[in-house]
C-alpha cells in the first residue's frame, strides 16, 4: 500500500534580520527530514518547543513553503503529488483532504463568526453544498463531535475550553479529510477534558477512516494514542520506531532522557534525583556542529561533536545515533521506582 | 548553608474553616473556595491539585493576602507558626499592614507559572533580586549582590556574576524559572508557594526545576506549598496532597495513600482520566469523567462534584458532605464514605 504522505529530504529555515544594522541570518528550522505516513495510522511527532514539529506540521499542510524537499501525497486516485511546487489554486482541491486542529481553541475560532458559520465556513469555501444540504452536514458533524446543533448560533465565547476544541474538530472533519494534523490539541485541555477529547479522536478515526499526525510534547498522551511516534530535536528526527518498541527500547539518548523527565502518576515510582537532562536546548540559530544532541548527551564522543549522525535502520527503529548498537537504554514501561543513571557512561 | 532545626511544633501553616468570596457590584456574590482546612508541615511539600476553577491559586494568593480587591475572607483561619517567633493568624492581618510586609516575600515566599511576566522586564535580574534583599534586611547594596550571586549560582545558573546583570528576556525559560527561585529564596522563608512552576516549561526543564526545588528543599528545610494540575508532577514531589474541585478540598491525606486507595470519586476519575504507562496490549480506553466543570454560580446545593459524579445517590445533590477520615492523616468529603452498604452491593 502507498503511503499518504511522504517526506522527502525536506528543510526550511528562517531569515531573521539581527539588530537593525546587522546583516541577515538564516535559522534551520528543519533539516533533511524524510518521514511517510501510512494511511490509517496515528503517527506522532514529539520533542521540546523549538524542535521543528510545529514546523513540519505547517509544511505538509502548506501553511509554510519548505526551501527544499518534498511532500508527496497519494491522493484516493492513487497518483502522488508533490504538494511543495504547486500553485495556491492547484493546492485547493487537496486543502480538502488534509485538515488541521490547532492547539488553543480560543484563538484558533474566528470570536466574531457564529459556530455555525465556522464549521460551515469550508464547505462554503469548497462550493461542496449549500442551503439544506449545508446546514445538515454541519449538523451531522457537530453532533459527530458531541456538541448540540441548536447551538449553532452561539458564539464561540459562550463554550467551554473543551466545547471549543469540538467545535475546532468538527471544521476540520465536515470536509470528509483523509489527513488530520493535530497540532498539539489537547496541550491547552485540563485533564479530564483531554480525556474526553482523546477518546472522540480515537471515535472519529475509526469512523471516518482517518489518519492522524500527532504533534505533541506530552509522552503519555502519545504512548496512548500513537502507532508511530518520531522524535524531533533541534529540527532533525534522531529517531522514528512504532510505539511500543520505543517506549519499551528507546535507541536515542534523546529519546531516554524525554521518557526520563515524564512525571509518573505514581509516588512509587517517584524518580529521585535525576541528572540526565543536563544543560538545555541550545538556541536554533547556534546549532552545535556534528550531532545536534551532543553538549547534553551522556555519551557524546569527540565522533559525536564532529560527524552529524544520518538516520539509519537498527532493527526496526530508525535512530540518528553513532552509537546505537552499544548503548543501553532504558526504556518507560518499567513499574520498578525509576533508579537514577549513574555518571558518564563510554560505550 | 543553613539548616534550619526543626524546633517548633505542630505544623508550620494551618487553614481552618477558610472561605474566599469574591464580589462584584451587579451580580451575587461567588463562592471560590469553601471551608477548606489544609495544613502544611515543616519542612514538607504539600500538593495542591485540581483543574482550572477550582480555587487552588486563590487559596495560594489568601495566604500571601495578595488576592484581589474585590475578594473577602469572610470566615476562617490562617494560622502561621514560624520557628522563632510568635504564631499569627494571617487572615486577620491587614494586607497592607507593616504585619504582613514583613512576611510577605520574607517568611512565605512564591514562585509563578510564567517567569516572563511575574519579573520585571526592565530591570536586571541582580538588581530585582537585590531589592528584595535590602526591603527585608539591613544590608549594604553590595552585600546584598553578594547573596544574590550566591542565590544565582545555587539555583544553577552558570556564569552568575555576569547573569546577574542580565535581563529576563536575555535568558531561557529555564533560567529566567531559576532567577524566580532565587528571588522567592532570597530571604531564607519558612514556605515556598509554588504556582504551577513547570507548567510552562518543557519536560526536561521540568524534571531539572523539581529536582532543583527538592534539592534546595533539603538545603533550606523550608515548607512548600505546590499548586499544579498534573498528577505526574504530584506524585514526583509531594509529601501530602489535597484535591480540590469547585473551591472544596474533596480528599486530602498522605501522597502514597492517596494514589494508591483514592477514595473520592472525583481523584478517581482524574486519575482514570491520565493515559497510563502502558503497553498496547494493556491499554484501556481512558473514562473521562462527563460534562464540564460547572461555574461556582452553579454549584450543586449539596456536594459540589454532584452533578458529574458516576456514583451520586440520593442525599449528594442536597446535602453537603462533611469530611470524613478515611485513614490515617487521609481525610474525604463525601457520602458513599459514611454510609454502610448494603449486603451484596457493590460501589464501582
Amino acid at each position: 500500500m502507498n503511503d499518504l504522505i511522504r517526506v522527502e529530504n525536506l528543510s526550511k529555515s528562517f531569515t531573521l534580520r539581527r539588530g537593525l544594522v546587522g546583516g541577515l541570518i538564516s535559522l534551520d528550522a528543519l533539516k533533511d527530514i524524510n518521514l511517510a505516513v501510512r494511511p490509517g495510522e496515528t503517527l506522532a511527532i514529539v520533542g521540546e518547543s523549538g524542535c521543528g514539529k510545529t514546523t513540519l506540521g505547517r509544511c505538509i499542510v502548506k501553511a509554510m513553503t519548505p526551501n527544499t524537499g518534498k511532500v508527496l501525497y497519494t491522493p484516493e486516485n492513487g497518483e502522488t503529488i508533490d504538494l511543495v511546487g504547486l500553485k495556491k489554486r492547484q493546492m485547493k482541491p487537496w486543502r480538502r483532504d488534509i485538515r488541521m486542529i490547532f492547539q488553543d481553541p480560543m484563538s484558533s475560532l474566528n470570536p466574531y463568526m457564529r459556530v455555525f458559520d465556522i464549521v460551515a465556513e469550508p464547505l462554503r469555501i469548497h462550493k461542496i453544498a449549500k442551503g439544506r444540504e449545508l446546514e445538515d452536514r454541519v449538523a451531522t458533524a457537530l453532533e459527530k463531535v458531541g456538541i448540540d446543533p441548536a447551538a449553532g448560533q452561539r458564539f464561540p465565547h459562550a463554550f467551554s475550553g473543551g466545547q471549543r476544541q469540538r467545535i475546532g474538530i468538527a471544521r476540520a472533519l465536515v470536509l470528509d479529510p483523509r489527513l488530520v494534523i493535530a497540532d498539539e490539541a489537547v496541550s491547552a485541555l485540563d485533564v479530564s477534558i483531554q480525556a474526553q477529547i482523546l477518546n472522540l479522536l480515537e471515535d472519529l478515526k475509526d469512523d471516518f477512516g482517518l489518519t492522524y499526525i500527532f504533534i505533541s510534547h506530552d509522552l503519555g498522551v502519545v504512548n496512548y494514542i500513537s502507532d508511530r511516534v518520531a522524535v524531533m530535536y533541534l529540527g532533525n528526527i534522531v529517531e522514528l520506531a512504532d510505539t511500543e518498541t520505543l517506549f519499551e527500547r528507546p535507541r536515542h539518548p534523546y529519546t531516554e532522557v524525554l521518557l526520563e523527565a515524564l512525571p509518573i502518576a505514581d509516588p512509587k515510582r517517584r524518580a529521585g534525583k535525576r541528572t540526565e537532562a543536563r544543560g538545555e536546548i541550545p538556541y536554533i540559530g547556534n546549532r552545535p556542529k556534528g550531532c545536534p544532541f551532543h553538549t547534553r548527551c551522556r555519551f557524546a564522543q569527540d565522533r559525536c561533536r564532529n560527524d552529524r549522525p544520518e538516520l539509519r535502520k537498527i532493527d526496526a527503529t530508525e535512530v540518528a545515533c553513532h552509537f546505537a548498537e552499544t548503548i543501553e537504554l532504558r526504556g518507560a514501561y518499567d513499574s520498578a521506582p525509576r533508579p537514577h543513571i549513574s555518571q558518564k557512561v563510554s560505550p | 548553608m543553613p539548616q534550619i532545626p526543626m524546633a517548633a511544633e505542630g505544623p508550620l501553616l494551618t487553614l481552618d474553616d477558610l472561605s474566599i468570596v469574591f464580589s462584584s457590584p451587579d451580580e451575587a456574590d461567588i463562592v471560590a473556595v469553601r471551608q477548606v482546612d489544609l495544613t502544611l508541615r515543616r519542612g514538607k511539600t504539600l500538593a495542591l491539585v485540581g483543574e482550572s476553577g477550582c480555587g487552588k491559586s486563590v487559596t495560594a494568593r489568601a495566604i500571601l493576602r495578595i488576592l484581589d480587591k474585590s475578594a473577602a475572607i469572610p470566615s476562617g483561619q490562617i494560622i502561621f507558626s514560624p520557628d522563632d517567633a510568635e504564631p499569627v493568624d494571617i487572615a486577620t492581618l491587614n494586607p497592607d499592614s507593616i504585619a504582613m510586609r514583613t512576611i510577605r516575600g520574607n517568611r512565605i515566599s512564591m514562585i509563578f507559572q510564567e517567569p516572563m511576566s511575574s519579573l520585571s522586564p526592565v530591570h536586571t535580574i541582580g538588581d530585582q533580586i537585590d531589592e528584595m534583599i535590602i526591603l527585608h534586611e539591613r544590608v549594604t547594596p553590595k552585600q546584598a549582590r553578594e547573596r544574590t550571586i550566591a542565590l544565582l549560582d545555587q539555583v544553577g545558573i552558570p556564569g552568575p556574576r555576569e547573569r546577574a546583570d542580565a535581563y529576563p528576556f536575555q535568558l531561557s525559560g529555564g533560567l529566567r524559572q531559576r532567577a524566580m527561585i532565587a528571588m522567592a529564596l532570597s530571604c531564607n522563608p519558612d514556605l515556598l508557594i509554588a504556582d504551577e512552576p513547570t507548567t510552562a516549561l518543557d519536560v526536561t526543564t521540568q524534571a531539572q526545576i523539581l529536582d532543583l526545588l527538592r534539592q534546595l528543599q533539603d538545603d533550606y528545610g523550608m515548607a512548600m506549598l505546590f499548586i499544579t494540575h498534573d498528577l505526574g508532577v504530584v506524585a514526583e514531589i509531594a509529601d501530602d496532597v489535597a484535591v480540590m474541585y469547585l473551591g472544596d478540598v474533596v480528599e486530602q491525606g498522605d501522597v502514597f495513600d492517596v494514589f494508591a486507595t483514592p477514595q473520592h470519586p472525583y481523584t478517581r476519575a482524574l486519575m482514570s482520566s491520565i493515559p497510563k504507562m502502558q503497553r498496547k496490549a494493556e491499554r484501556e480506553r481512558l473514562q473521562p469523567i462527563q460534562g464540564t466543570v460547572p461555574s461556582p454560580k452553579d454549584r450543586p446545593q449539596g456536594c459540589s462534584f454532584s452533578s458529574r459524579c458516576p456514583v451520586a445517590f440520593e442525599p449528594c445533590a442536597k446535602v453537603r458532605p462533611d469530611p470524613t477520615r478515611t485513614g490515617k492523616q487521609h481525610r474525604t468529603r463525601c457520602h458513599l464514605i459514611e454510609r454502610e452498604l448494603k449486603p451484596g452491593e457493590v460501589i464501582v
